[in-house]
């Protein structure tokens, strides 16, 4: 299981914004698409992260320009992965540098997706169904006897 | 399917009710009654403008779970309740939840008869090739000598595949997926709902109490990639890890094809779900491990009118012609007398 590719799961598209955006598009933008992060590119190329907590940190309650480019608020150069790196090199790379979401690139470097710590959670779940996925809505329900005619 | 109100904006809570979920813990069922209040809100149709009709059996309690309006009806004629309702009330999302015991056994008839018809409502059949409910017959779906209660020598019962029997009938929508593979199961009855007609989707779900493993062999999430192929409109049928197989037919002959080994992604089926004839998403359906891969997606998409909006326009056009008529009237025209 974990030494799965990356390529094997079916990831979310990733989504993007323009370097030089303002802070305000991008927060519009994570908040109309429900996203917990948002890439910047500078054409093809990655040039930052904004996630959910960099808005929450940096800018929340920080008395910032919201006109201001997102680029002063990104974290530059974000740690990436290829689709043949594995699972486990995913979650090596988040549980030693803390992060919750990891773009994927090609060799180009082109970004292909996101692999973010809820895809992690759901390959646990859909790895382990009778333990895991399909598991009744209340943690202590339990029947002595399966139900039946 | 019935037209959406825009101006509803539900959450997926609004579709969970209050009864207590009593299915086994480890059950596949849980899995698709997830999956399917996850999709309701994105319906946009009021609560009360669904239904969900099952008959007996353990799939047959989801409409409990669901906070719509539904009927847990009798055994194996969801599908004549349904076809009824839609008839008299078109613009309601109508789902029938059945299984392989269910719809295949006891409520084929009806099952064939829904489908034939293009009745506009969505099928779901929880397939999990047991009769789960009464704990532990074989069913219609149950291999060749499979070893179970009323079968303790083995089944020498050959089994009906789900979906060939749906494109048999005549459905117009038909599909495949798996209970464990939850963005899958989602976005295919996401599909089923927007098809105008009978969306016919047949979930490979797991009992882990009297069936299970049923489908361990192929669906299990290590060799899915290898030993199922996922079909999607216009796209080569490719599957592997690596993706380095391929699917083609040589007249009517399923032919495997390796791209490690001089054989071309050109070479590749494309899919085409829309095609009216069924004959080769009826092989599709038929591929089975582990002399093909078992495919999974929609096999088959193509629109005709339905019975209800046909129904419908005959009620218009009877109305057009001859008024819009009296009960009263017809039950006394003919042949009538009065007993004093």
């Amino acid at each position: 299981m974990l030494a799965d590719k990356i390529v094997t799961l079916k990831l979310g598209s990733p989504l993007f914004v323009a370097s030089g955006s303002s802070m305000r598009q991008v927060i519009e933008t994570i908040q109309q698409a429900q996203a917990g992060s948002v890439l910047i590119l500078d054409g093809k190329r990655l040039v930052g992260i904004m996630t959910e907590r960099d808005v929450l940190m940096k800018v929340v309650a920080r008395h910032v320009d919201y006109d201001k480019p997102v680029d002063e608020f990104m974290t530059p150069n974000p740690r990436t992965l290829r689709p043949a790196d594995t699972i486990g090199d995913a979650i090596n790379l988040m549980h030693e540098a803390g992060l919750r979401n990891i773009p994927i690139v090609d060799e180009d470097g082109v970004v292909i997706a996101v692999f973010r710590a809820r895809d992690v959670i759901h390959h646990l779940a859909e790895s382990f169904p009778a333990h895991v996925l399909n598991l009744p809505p209340r943690p202590n329900q339990k029947m002595k006897t399966a139900e039946g005619a | 399917m019935t037209t959406a109100d825009q101006t509803i904006k539900l959450a997926r809570k609004d579709f969970v009710s209050d009864q207590e979920v009593r299915w086994c813990p480890g059950c596949g069922d849980y899995s698709i009654l997830a999956q399917t209040q996850k999709l309701m809100p994105e319906l946009n149709i009021p609560r009360e403008n669904i239904v969900f009709i099952s008959g007996i059996g353990c799939n047959s309690r989801l409409p409990y779970y669901m906070n719509t309006y539904g009927f847990h009806s009798i055994h194996g004629r969801a599908p004549t309740l349904a076809t009824g309702l839609k008839a008299a009330r078109p613009e309601l999302s109508v789902w029938v939840i059945t299984g392989d015991g269910d719809g295949l056994s006891i409520g084929g008839n009806h099952l064939l008869h829904i489908m034939r018809r293009n009745v506009d409502v969505v099928i779901v059949l929880f397939n999990n090739r047991i009769y789960g409910l009464t704990k532990g017959q074989y069913s219609p779906t149950s291999e060749l000598g499979k070893v179970t209660k009323t079968s303790p020598i083995g089944s020498i019962d050959y089994p009906v595949d789900v979906c060939s029997f749906a494109l048999g009938a005549g459905a117009t929508f038909v599909a495949r997926t798996l209970d464990i593979d939850t963005h899958h199961l989602v976005t295919t009855l996401e599909r089923a709902s927007q098809h105008r007609g009978t969306s016919f989707v047949e979930v490979l779900q797991n009992c882990n109490v009297y069936n299970d493993g049923a489908y361990k062999e192929f669906a299990d999430k290590a060799v899915r990639p290898d030993r199922m192929i996922e079909v999607e409109h216009g796209k080569p049928l490719i599957f592997g890890k690596e993706r380095n197989k391929g699917f083609r037919l040589n007249g009517t002959t399923a032919e495997i094809l390796d791209f490690d080994n001089g054989a071309s992604v050109d070479d590749a089926l494309v899919h085409d779900e829309a095609l009216e004839d069924p004959t080769i998403a009826s092989i599709l359906a038929r591929m089975d491990y582990p002399e093909l891969p078992v495919a999974m997606g929609v096999l088959r998409a193509f629109e005709r009118p339905t019975y209800d909006s046909m129904m419908e326009d005959q009620i218009q056009e009877a109305i057009k012609k001859e008024g819009p008529g009296d009960l009263e009237t017809i039950l006394n025209a003919g042949d009538t007398w009065v007993v004093e």
